[in-house]
């Protein structure tokens, strides 16, 4: 595979701020906020519903994608999801990654005529709450005899789907005997005020009790999907990227102060309770997480068995959980580029690092906790490392890896150039990074706005940092021109229609601007299209997306249709 | 010439924090800290509320 051309994705959970204070009304139900959210969407670009059977959501033109999380049953609170499109390069992901800032935001402040509610990209709320950034890179998951024993595996796990579908049936049927029941109640007693969707809509309690259903009834069944992913799929890779990922905080982590008004480096590496998890489902935190691998297995086996048969692929999803949502392009555009190369190295034999860092999480938090840069961590090989030492082993392994490849992109020497200039930075004059890197903009703003302010002024400057608005305080700077900034604001407004020419998002996009307006269904996934209903519909895979590299990028796809 | 109202990117590293740190001219950066300032000093207890997530996040 070449340099920079794996495919790349960026999943972003944006927190709800709601001023009540200022629109003198109650807070609605996170479900009436998502719903006017779409509804702005759909008046500012071409858009298609989401096809799927448990998520309710948009695609848009550009290929990317919005969806409400964790809203469950109740919908009382939420978190707004935005997927960018499937791109390659860090330029092309900070532009999509810019355009769905853009999009999302001014779609929420457009919900509500007159009472306008903001959203809040960053990774933890003022009561330690993590949600944020996902990184998602196209990886191969094993080779030879491991890739062989990771099908096996997937076998061997494909009857936990049935169970877990028993399982889900007699959720269901103990939810709905509770709604059912606090209905009559309210009912009998007269309390019944509104028609009985709404009413089911605000019993927030029955959020915590399906989770705590599932998570009882998921919690043997995890035991070996944990082992298997633990074990199979990406180890090798897991275990080369592992101290590359705990260090790279010091480039781009977006900042986070603490309960005890401690600042760290990274916002979300302080909530990663495990290296290898499933995002949540059972109170883990993960670096790497394997919940698309659960969904594939447990869930989508009967409801898109497709899914499940995708995971056989020498080529899958490597999904790290660890990054901070960045609002600085640059450390994003770093964040993005410098992964790229470790793993464009990796993969051609020219990355093997000869040490392990074996307690990975201790270490993750230690470097996130101190600003000064200085502390170091224990590798194996008796070697005892700061972030700055780990990311240098690093990038004279990626130097290397350039020089001797040949046809590299500009692009790829640009991240080299850009890496070794913050390195360089961070140990001698951090403060010229002011702007480029979130955690030393955000910790200029806190000394600014004195140490001796109470620690719930200088909470808000850590949360307002990241709120999409001109209300918020990266967007005040950048309003000022006094940031650095990668794309122009024309491509990040074409970026909001348009998609990538060269990966399945392009095709998908063609779909929606074709048949926004038509009166024909289309529904849209990931993987594939549904144009129609019933016997007449259409399939068209996009997972068959190939390249035609001696063509113009716009006529470069083709697709087959099933 | 550089103007000399503006700050550049190389000032060492012991340049007091009141300082510009880019390209910037003092009355604008000044400006900027003074409304940051005050703004995170207005209801941050409401604003901190005003963020809402799912109990445990995603």
């Amino acid at each position: 595979m070449e340099v920079f051309d794996r495919l790349v994705g960026l999943e972003t959970e944006y927190a709800v701020r709601y001023p009540e204070h200022q629109a003198g009304t109650q807070r609605p139900a996170f479900s009436t906020m998502f719903q006017a959210l779409l509804g702005a969407l759909r008046k500012r670009v071409p858009t298609a519903e989401v096809r799927h059977p448990l998520k309710i959501g948009l695609f848009m033109a550009n290929g990317g994608a919005v969806w409400s999380e964790s809203a469950g049953v109740s919908a009382a609170s939420g978190l707004v999801e935005g997927a960018i499109p499937e791109c390659r390069g860090p330029r092309q992901v900070t532009l999509y990654q810019r355009a769905q800032d853009r999009l999302l935001g001014d779609a929420a402040q457009a919900a509500f005529e007159g009472t306008p509610f903001f959203l809040v990209k960053n990774d933890r709320d003022s009561q330690g709450n993590a949600y944020g950034a996902q990184e998602n890179y196209e990886a191969v998951v094993a080779s030879g005899v491991g890739l062989w024993c990771y099908r096996l595996g997937l076998v061997l796990l494909a009857p936990a789907g049935v169970f877990v579908w028993l399982a889900f049936l007699l959720i269901i049927i103990l939810c709905l005997a509770a709604m059912f029941g606090v209905l009559i109640v309210q009912a009998f007693r007269g309390a019944l005020t509104q028609k009985p969707v709404a009413a089911v809509n605000e019993l927030p309690w029955l959020d915590s009790l399906i989770l705590w259903l599932v998570r009882i009834f998921l919690v043997p069944l995890a035991i070996p999907m944990w082992f298997f992913a633990w074990l199979l799929p990406f180890r090798r890779t897991r275990i080369a990227l592992t101290p590359f990922l705990a260090s790279r905080s010091i480039f781009c982590g977006a900042g986070m102060l603490d309960e005890q008004d401690h600042f760290h480096l990274a916002d979300k590496a302080g909530a990663i309770n495990c290296v290898v998890g499933f995002g949540g489902l059972i109170f883990d935190r993960p670096l790497f997480s394997f919940g698309h691998f659960f969904k594939a297995i447990c869930f989508d086996i009967f409801l898109v068995p497709r899914h499940y048969f995708d995971l056989f692929r020498a080529r899958q999803r490597l999904q790290i959980n660890l990054g901070d949502s960045n609002m600085a392009e640059w450390a994003e555009y770093l964040r993005v580029g410098t992964t790229l190369l470790v793993l464009d190295a990796f993969e051609a034999g020219k990355l093997n690092p000869p040490f392990r860092l074996p307690r990975a999480l201790g270490a993750l938090h230690r470097i996130s906790r101190d600003s000064t840069l200085k502390t170091k961590v224990r590798l194996t090989g008796g070697r005892e490392w700061t972030a700055l030492e780990i990311q240098r082993w690093y990038w004279e392994a990626c130097h290397d890896f350039l020089r001797s490849t040949p046809g590299v992109p500009r692009e790829a020497w640009h991240v080299l150039e850009m890496w070794l200039d913050v390195l360089h930075a961070l140990e001698n004059q951090p403060e010229t990074l002011f702007g480029k890197v979130d955690w030393i903009t955000k910790q200029r703003l806190l000394v600014e706005a004195g140490t001796d302010a109470p620690w719930e002024a200088r909470k808000k400057i850590d949360l307002r940092y990241h709120e999409l608005s001109s209300g918020g305080y990266f967007q005040r700077l950048q309003l000022a021109g006094i940031l650095p900034e990668i794309h122009t604001p024309e491509a990040i407004e074409q970026a909001t229609r348009t998609p990538p020419s060269d990966s399945p998002a392009a095709v998908r996009g063609r779909y929606i601007r074709e048949y926004a307006d038509s009166s024909e269904s289309l529904r849209v996934g990931w993987h594939h299209l549904i144009l129609g209903r019933g016997r007449a519909s259409r399939t068209i895979l996009l997972t068959r997306f190939r390249r035609l590299r001696e063509t113009p990028p716009d006529t470069a796809t083709t697709l087959s249709d099933e | 010439m550089t103007n000399p109202s503006l700050h550049t990117l190389t000032q060492p590293s012991t340049t007091p924090q009141t300082q510009p740190p880019l390209t910037v001219d003092v009355a604008t950066w000044n400006r900027l800290m003074s409304d940051i300032r005050r703004d995170s000093q207005q209801q941050p207890a409401e604003y901190l509320n005003e963020v809402v997530v799912p109990e445990g996040g995603e």
